[in-house]
């Protein structure tokens, strides 16, 4: 095991180099660079061009991609093009709102897939089944700033049960618990939204493993025993048909991630996918390129957690 | 079970708890407003300031792009100005008519040669941590856009100062133009008369005791670019990262105390700001034309709008085979139905432009040429310049027909949508039309065009054939020169259209050295007037930016400056 762990974080560090390269040619290839999102009249050209200069846009690609390598070995991500932070602050800033977000959405997406796919397998072909199963069909293809919007519309403005966006109340400088509710006000939309996808496909997910469980030997073993039906279910076959869940839980790490860019947008939520939105449309290489390292090394993480749970929840896989 | 139990009852005491502390807000609003009926205005204010003490004077504000420096001399955008105006002051500002103002400055003389400005500057005036604000910082403020170090775009305002170009290459170590003369008076000498140097020196002024030990290549990564010392009528006090800035009032302003408490600047998405304008989290936001009728009904909150002073253009490659012609521009023009694009698009947020000079701007002339929408004169003007209908009615010339690619930048709905009405009006008159929908930064590269080593280079006919932008004034009509002047197209300015008029050169040039506003407003208007003729550009519309403010605002004026421009002057009901 650990032997295979070493393996997988060596061959880990090419697929990183290699994202980097990708993500750096992709980016070089949309056109515009940094200071041409801000052309003004009164600006000369060549004082236009000698700021370019300045800032290294102007030097061959390699150079500017060895440059900016070279110095996130070093543990810097370099200093955004406008502003000149320190993009590593930068993304440090944004992680806490990030991580509170996708959180909340990941435990939310287990705590209410699991019981639900377990439900829909144990009432196969009866109408809760349907009705679940055209809800998660509904939750996987609805697009989230769509959702997103419609939540605002109908929780906050029409009920107004909830804020329309934002991590905190604004000015209200609230303290302990009052701060906490109000945190916990503010991130269930955002996060039931950013969920919605994930909890749709747990659910799937469970159910047919369920159902796959359900049809076998030691199942029908444990009925004609004469336990209660709540303790084959849960007991029995619950536990033998998470294992494969176990896959989707390191596989939707990513996805939150990524799903929080557009849900972040539409929340306003202070984290790194608006951060992420906002560098897009200004340019600004060296934000883009650090969120996307940061990315790609979650999902791998999250790829080697799925593999490595396997094995622990599973003792006949061993790597 | 019991244990169950136990936690769903601890569960429902939290939802008691939450439910009771929002219910008892509501019944205290209630009280207010019980008591406010029978008060009269004054007496209701007070009661709701001593009550809810978290409501007074706050507004807030919301922008759809956070800013990025708070250091004004570091490549200024709108969101960025939209915080700075409010923290920092600039020696002179433009007045509601567009002529200069002295803000830090008391008065200034011009020297009969015009050459040399002298400002007397307000005393008593203290930056934010009590420092005292001197004729030294103005001079710190104006060498240091003249540093060796200095790049972030507004080395242009110093530029016409004599010394300003031997200090920036090193060959001096002062600018011999600026010169401190005592606290209170400073002297800047041209080196030729420069009548938009006064409109370039609108520009905050920085604290020299703050910054001097930093060279200025190096602000941008000085803490007080993230968090600023000015000396206006607000008070940098925290920006948090991804969700608001927040201001408090400067008591001590020199031309009186703001009426707020506070000001908290918020930005994010256009449609979540405008949610959040109708759940009342905030007060103020700019509204897309578009979205305009879903707030226009609303009770608590009006519209109001902002004349940014821009013109929406078409504009033409001329280095392009068929736009070369100016007789195919003109009768562009006369096939265009500015009346129907601006009712259908705008309403009554958009007015016809025939200018390319906005039409509130002294530099807007009353007689220039118009071209009425006539497609019989588009007709004819085509036969002239040898275009002839083929069997697809389409004009051709010469075998080549008369089509072209539009380029459209997004983010604009309106601009978006004239592309397309564009399209079905020539199309009408046989022209061939297509449209490419791209992101500004895109575009600019078109416009402005690069070689492989990253050098712009000049514009050719396969870069571009046409595209819509708005063009504006910031602050001097000055500004058109390196858009229309034939030493400026790219790589040394932004005449992308490739336009050159050796007459509208000569008026340019002459326009700068004309001290004299009405003279010069004459050469301006001349400028105007040629370019109406040659219609390298064809002004489309002018366009008002609406914001939807909620009632309890008073004094909201955004103008061409800005939103936040008179922000001293708002108060809450």
């Amino acid at each position: 095991m650990k032997k295979y762990l070493i393996k997988r974080l060596l061959q880990s560090i090419p697929i990183l180099i290699g994202i980097t390269i990708m993500t750096f040619a992709i980016m070089q290839l949309s056109p515009g660079n940094p200071m041409q999102t801000m052309i003004d009249p009164k600006i000369s050209s060549e004082e236009m061009q000698r700021a370019q200069e300045n800032l290294g846009l102007n030097d061959p690609l390699p150079v500017q991609y060895f440059t900016w390598i070279k110095e996130v070995f070093t543990g810097n991500l370099g200093y955004t093009v406008k502003t000149g932070q320190p993009v590593g602050q930068l993304i440090l800033e944004r992680l806490p709102a990030t991580l509170l977000l996708t959180g909340t959405a990941f435990v939310m997406a287990f705590v209410v897939g699991i019981p639900l796919g377990v439900y829909s397998a144990t009432n196969r072909f009866k109408a809760p089944d349907y009705v679940l199963t055209v809800l998660s069909f509904i939750g996987i293809s609805i697009p989230s700033f769509f959702f997103g919007l419609g939540m605002i519309f109908i929780f906050a403005l029409k009920l107004g049960w909830m804020p329309t966006s934002g991590m905190v109340t604004i000015g209200a400088d609230l303290t302990g618990f009052a701060k906490f509710m109000d945190y916990v006000k503010h991130v269930t939309m955002p996060s039931i939204v950013l969920a919605l996808p994930t909890i749709a496909v747990v659910m799937r997910f469970t159910r047919s493993s369920m159902l796959e469980v359900l049809n076998q030997d030691f199942i029908r073993t444990a009925d004609s025993k004469g336990l209660s039906k709540l303790k084959v279910n849960l007991k029995h076959a619950l536990r033998n048909a998470l294992i494969p869940v176990i896959t989707i839980f390191g596989l939707s790490i990513p996805f939150l991630f990524g799903g929080a860019y557009i849900t972040e947008h539409i929340f306003n939520w202070p984290g790194m996918g608006s951060l992420g939105i906002q560098s897009i449309v200004a340019r600004e290489y060296p934000v883009i390129m650090a969120l996307n390292l940061f990315t790609s090394i979650l999902v791998m993480t999250g790829n080697l957690l799925a593999d490595v749970m396997y094995a622990w929840a599973d003792p006949r896989i061993r790597y | 079970m019991k244990k169950k139990f136990g936690l769903i009852s601890v569960f429902f005491l939290f939802v008691f708890l939450f439910l009771a502390a929002c219910s008892s807000d509501t019944t205290t609003n209630n009280n207010n407003n019980n008591t406010d009926k029978e008060n009269d205005n004054t007496s209701s204010t007070e009661t709701s300031k001593e009550e809810t003490p978290k409501e007074v004077g706050t507004v807030t504000v919301a922008f759809n792009s956070e800013p990025g420096n708070l250091n004004p001399v570091i490549w200024a955008t709108t969101s960025d100005t939209n915080v700075t105006h409010m923290v920092f002051d600039s020696l002179v500002i433009p007045d509601k008519e567009l002529k200069m103002v002295g803000r830090l400055a008391e008065s200034w003389e011009v020297s009969e040669d015009g050459k040399t400005y002298t400002f007397h500057l307000k005393k008593d005036v203290k930056w934010h941590d009590g420092e005292p604000f001197t004729a030294k910082d103005v001079e710190f403020t104006f060498t240091s856009l003249a540093d060796s170090t200095y790049d972030a775009g507004a080395y242009w305002r110093v530029d016409p100062i004599v010394g300003a170009a031997e200090y920036k290459e090193g060959k001096a170590d002062k600018i011999e133009g600026i010169e401190v003369v005592d606290d209170h008076t400073i002297k800047f000498t041209t080196k030729e008369p420069f009548a938009p140097f006064i409109s370039g020196l609108f520009i905050a002024v920085l604290p020299a005791h703050i910054l001097q030990d930093t060279p200025p290549g190096e602000w941008e990564k000085h803490a007080s670019n993230r968090s600023p010392i000015g000396t206006g009528p607000f008070k940098f006090v925290k920006w948090e990262s991804g969700q608001y800035i927040e201001l408090e009032a400067n008591k001590e302003y020199f031309a009186g105390a703001p009426k707020l408490d506070k000001v908290i600047v918020r930005f994010g998405d256009a449609n979540t700001m405008l949610a959040s304008v109708l759940s009342q989290d905030v007060d103020i936001t700019s509204v897309p034309v578009a979205e305009t009728p879903s707030v226009a009904t609303l009770d608590f909150a009006s519209l109001v709008n902002q004349d940014a002073l821009s013109v929406y253009y078409v504009g033409f490659n001329s280095k392009n085979d068929h736009f070369n012609d100016p007789k195919v521009r003109q009768a562009l023009a006369h096939a265009v139905n500015k009346e129907a694009m601006v009712a259908s698009i705008l309403g009554e947020y958009g007015e016809v432009a025939d200018d390319v000079f906005p039409s509130a701007h002294w530099s807007h002339s009353p007689n220039l040429k118009v071209y009425d929408y006539d497609t019989s004169k588009s007709d004819a003007l085509l036969k002239e310049a040898g275009y002839q209908k083929n069997s697809k009615s389409i004009y051709e010339k010469d075998g080549k027909e008369l089509s072209f690619l539009m380029e459209v930048p997004t983010g604009t709905k309106e601009r978006e949508k004239s592309g397309v009405l564009l399209k079905q009006m020539w199309e009408e008159l046989g022209v061939k039309m297509e449209i490419r929908s791209l992101d500004f930064p895109t575009l600019v590269t078109k416009l402005l065009p690069t070689t492989d080593d990253g050098k712009q280079r000049e514009v050719t006919k396969e870069d571009y054939d046409a595209y819509i932008l708005g063009f504006g004034i910031e602050a001097d009509p000055d500004e058109y020169r390196s858009y229309f002047g034939s030493a400026y197209m790219p790589p040394n300015g932004y005449n992308f259209v490739g336009y050159s008029n050796p007459k509208v050169d000569e008026l340019l040039e002459a326009q700068t050295k004309e001290i004299d506003l009405e003279k010069r407003q004459q050469l301006i208007w001349q400028v105007g007037e040629k370019l109406a003729e040659d219609e390298i550009w064809i002004p489309l519309y002018e366009q008002v930016s609406p914001f939807v403010v909620n009632n309890r605002v008073v004094g909201f004026e955004p103008d061409f400056r800005g939103a936040t421009f008179n922000a001293k002057d708002w108060s809450v009901k």
